[in-house]
């Protein structure tokens, strides 16, 4: 503990010296690290649109064999049976304990309000602007939420990656940081820098962020070599989350399956099951139990399996939620079936729930904000209250 | 205009001052660096581009010799033979990777290289997408887009989009007609990837008012348009067409049958249309001059572009007549490929500061993780002699000045990660993360190339008016030549345009 309260110490001393104004606020938060009880959210883009059809195979709806003749499987090849009617991807085989435990659920056949257009960027665009359409809100729901959380100590955020992503995007400050970023310099060295950029608001910022990251990142690293695979990011991010950060988001890319799927997910699936699994084993159990992990795509893709062995873009799709403290261990969601009178445009999974009610739920278990807030500034036009299914089952 | 015209032009249109080089000094220069750029010798692919397209025809009988040579060995063997030999693609890439640099920091026309850069963005694809990709997303930039932008923009997005980088990229190679021919043999059908980002990328734009049903149907007028994979060109086939009158955008293709000419007829009404010459000319002005480019300026473009059928020198040059255009220096931030360029015009490198690092055994330099976590295919050599080496022995290790620093910043050279392109707004990369990037690339390039270099000449010659007052103090007190070289290109003026 002393050893704590030291470290707190020397980097409250270092941010008076060597930061500045724009830091300031933040520091009374960094002593917080030491208060395990503060709820931590991670929010996973899966870049791409995941095959939720792919991940969580509903084996046991017979028409599923006959739309995806050579994709789908089942417990006699490989599939890991869930609950006897759905089955995971072989290739997230290492989830299966986390599910065992509890600690992992999935949600079947959700979706953004994004309808019938089917792109990968306009996509996104609504999944991290958290509106009902494209270009709606210019900054991202994250973001917008860390304005509303109650506790001014929850409201440090980070966005792992080489630039800035929409969804934590907008007004309130946030860290850009990757696993490889150092600023490795002397405090005088450093002085040099913030003075250089003492006269340009934009720059000066971006250095100030720079600075507080930096001393983080540090701490979390030391003197190893720091890598930039799933596994660091979600270390980074976890590590973030040990600390004073409350918020951390990342994404994973690679889920446009458009052919040649079966092989095509294995390295998204590995690298989503990793991440999950880093977060976990980064974070001490105490932590772990008040953290939790959504994992969100920008659609689901289509029913069939198309000519070239894979799903073209579609509708419906699944969100994956982890955690230590979760009521997991199930697929929640309403199945929609597969009758091809129940599928969307007679060709994508029904959406039967909103994820950014998911999201909604998550930010409202997590951080205690209003449901006025949410259905207001963080999705607009949201239908979201204290009765919401995602609250009531997961 | 609050600096001079050569400052502007080589700062916020060119790739920056280098020592030695005379700047443009009017519109017209800048213009003329079109042609002069047309008439330049590439220096990538390596070698030409005569040697990259060689190196697919080489790479391609390697592969049939190996094939004959592997006719009684097993299929586990000779599957594993052919990843091998593939995988040595990686290094051949990064050598093409070296040369892309070296084009935009020697070349003298600035502007040209800027056009192309941004082209290259807007027609993105990726090394990525499969193993030939690494040698044929350079040619791509060579032949496809290189010689068509200072012409008509449908002969650009005719280039571009049809070319075979293009078709595999967006997976045209694997859409079939359902009911043609080759369809039904193979039993697959549509895919609408090239047909979706026709119309929200390349042309129309998104949120201009099209359809599924267009982009559906857009799919359908484009199959048959497919990769000879014994030449990697483009080719018809027409048995894999699907045949029947398609409407795109309110304009009818084809009839009973189907033909290469209904995809050149779609391409060039699409690029007719008003949507595309607004959303085109937008991004341009969005590109050089600010997130927010003054509509003034978009609209003179969009009518010299409705007056000059789409010819692209007079939208170009309807922009940089437009006073609008050189007002309001630095909204821009260098992406982060033409930070790391002009940084080394400013520290005038040469070609032996940019080379790759030869080989290195392969356990002790392991490859540069790709960014998103995306991983290397497994690295393999060929040698200067382009013999095959055995891949677990040796990789081309990569310039961590050029390669792999500007995948360290963000941007990794011919590898997007999204048809999209990189994104190009201010604080996408002026923010916490990424500038401390730039300052450890700043303090990298200055340690090896700064050499006894007066920081205040320095700052002089690489910003000439554009520096500030306040930069020129603080790099006049710097503690070291060192850190003061570092502080101009870290500073920033250096960083905006």
């Amino acid at each position: 503990m002393g050893m704590d309260d030291k470290m707190a110490l020397s980097r409250r001393a270092f941010l008076t010296s060597a930061c500045c104004v724009a830091a300031a606020p933040l520091m009374t938060s960094m002593t917080l690290a030491a208060a395990p009880g503060d709820k931590r959210l991670v929010t996973i883009i899966l870049r791409g649109a995941m095959d939720g059809l792919h991940l969580v195979q509903p084996y046991e709806d017979t028409a599923f064999k006959l739309y995806r003749p050579t994709l789908a499987a089942t417990p006699d090849n490989g599939l890991i049976d869930l609950d006897g009617f759905y089955g995971l991807n072989t290739y997230a085989k290492d989830l299966l304990p986390l599910w065992k435990r509890g600690e992992l659920a999935f949600v079947q056949s959700v979706s953004t309000p994004y309808r019938d257009a089917r792109s990968h960027f306009d996509g996104q665009d609504v999944l991290e602007n958290g509106g009902v359409s494209v270009g709606e809100e210019k900054t991202g729901w994250l973001n917008r939420a860390l304005s509303t959380i109650p506790s001014v100590h929850s409201r440090k955020a980070i966005d792992v990656n080489t630039s800035a992503e929409l969804v934590l995007s907008g007004d309130n400050d946030v860290e850009v940081w990757s696993p490889r970023t150092d600023l490795a310099m002397k405090s005088d060295e450093r002085s040099f820098f913030e003075r250089l950029y003492k006269n340009d608001p934009q720059f000066a910022k971006a250095m100030a962020d720079a600075a507080v990251t930096d001393f983080s990142a540090d701490e979390l690293y030391a003197d190893e070599k720091r890598g930039a695979k799933a596994a660091d990011v979600a270390r980074l991010a976890a590590g973030m989350l040990m600390q004073d950060y409350r918020i951390a988001s990342f994404s994973i890319t690679g889920w446009d399956t458009h052919a040649g799927q079966k092989a095509a997910f294995k390295a998204p699936a590995a690298e989503l099951t990793t991440a999950i699994l880093t977060i976990r084993d980064t974070l001490s159990p105490a932590v772990w139990k008040d953290t939790i992990v959504v994992a969100v795509t920008e659609f689901g893709r289509t029913v069939r399996e198309n000519g070239s062995f894979g799903t073209d873009h579609g509708t419906g799709g699944l969100a994956v939620i982890a955690g230590g403290g979760i009521d997991g261990g199930k697929v929640i969601g309403k199945w929609p079936g597969l009758d091809e009178s129940k599928l969307l445009n007679g060709r994508d999974l029904m959406p039967t729930g909103d994820v950014r009610e998911l999201a909604a739920a998550m930010l409202y278990r997590q951080f205690n904000i209003s449901p006025d807030s949410l259905t207001g500034s963080i999705f607009p036009g949201l239908d979201f209250d204290r009765s919401s299914v995602y609250l009531r089952s997961v | 205009m609050s600096l001079t015209f050569s400052t502007m032009a080589a700062l916020r249109f060119g790739t920056g001052f280098r020592p030695g080089e005379i700047p443009p000094d009017s519109v017209e220069e800048m213009l003329g660096q079109l042609d002069a750029g047309q008439r330049e010798t590439l220096v990538f692919p390596d070698g030409g581009l005569a040697a990259g397209r060689e190196r697919i025809s080489d790479t391609l009988s390697g592969l049939a010799e190996l094939t004959l040579a592997g006719k009684d060995l097993d299929a586990v063997t000779k599957r594993a033979d052919r990843i091998r030999y593939l995988s040595g693609l990686n290094n051949l890439l990064t050598k093409d990777e070296h040369a892309r640099f070296m084009q935009a920091v020697f070349s003298p026309n600035g502007f040209n290289e800027r056009l192309a850069s941004f082209w290259l963005n807007q027609f993105s694809v990726s090394t990525r997408k499969e193993g030939f990709m690494r040698l044929l997303v350079p040619v791509y930039e060579a032949e496809a887009i290189r010689p068509h932008m200072a012409g008509r923009f449908a002969d650009l997005v005719k280039a571009a989009v049809l070319h075979p980088a293009m078709l595999i990229y967006l997976d045209q190679v694997k859409s079939f007609g359902p009911t043609s021919p080759q369809g039904i043999k193979r039993k697959a059908g549509l895919n609408e990837n090239l047909g979706r980002e026709l119309l929200e990328l390349h042309t129309l734009g998104a949120g201009s008012g099209y359809t599924q049903a267009d982009v559906r149907n857009a799919a359908y007028v484009l199959t048959g348009m497919t990769v000879d994979r014994n030449t990697y060109r483009s080719r018809y086939a027409v048995n894999m067409a699907e045949q029947g009158a398609r409407d795109v955008f309110g304009k009818t293709y084809g009839g009973k049958v189907r033909e290469q000419g209904d995809i050149v007829a779609m391409i060039e009404d699409l690029a007719a249309t008003p949507e595309t010459r607004s959303h085109i000319c937008r991004k341009i002005a969005h590109h050089f001059l600010s997130d927010t480019p003054p509509p003034e300026v978009v609209e003179a473009m969009t009518v010299a572009w409705k007056h000059n059928d789409g010819e692209l020198t007079a939208v170009y040059a309807a922009m940089l007549r437009h006073p609008r255009s050189w007002e309001e220096e630095g909204q821009k931030a260098k992406l982060p490929f033409d930070y790391i360029v002009s940084g080394l015009r400013a520290l005038s490198a040469e070609e032996k500061d940019m080379r790759d690092l030869g080989f290195a055994p392969v356990k002790q330099a392991r490859a540069e993780p790709a960014p998103n976590g995306e991983s290397m295919m497994p690295a393999m050599a060929l040698d200067t002699d382009s013999r095959p080496l055995d891949p677990a022995t040796s990789r081309l290790r990569p310039n961590p000045l050029t390669v792999s620093a500007v995948a360290r910043l963000g941007q990794p050279l011919w590898r997007p990660s999204s048809p999209a392109g990189f994104d190009d707004g201010f604080s996408t990369w002026i923010a916490g993360g990424p500038l401390a990037d730039r300052i450890a690339w700043a303090r990298l390039a200055a340690a090896k190339l700064g050499g006894n270099r007066d920081p205040r000449a320095f700052l002089q010659e690489t910003l000439r008016d554009a520096a500030r007052q306040d930069t020129i103090d603080i790099v006049s007190k710097a503690p070291n030549r060192q850190m003061g070289l570092a502080l101009v290109l870290a500073s920033p003026e250096f960083n905006r345009r």
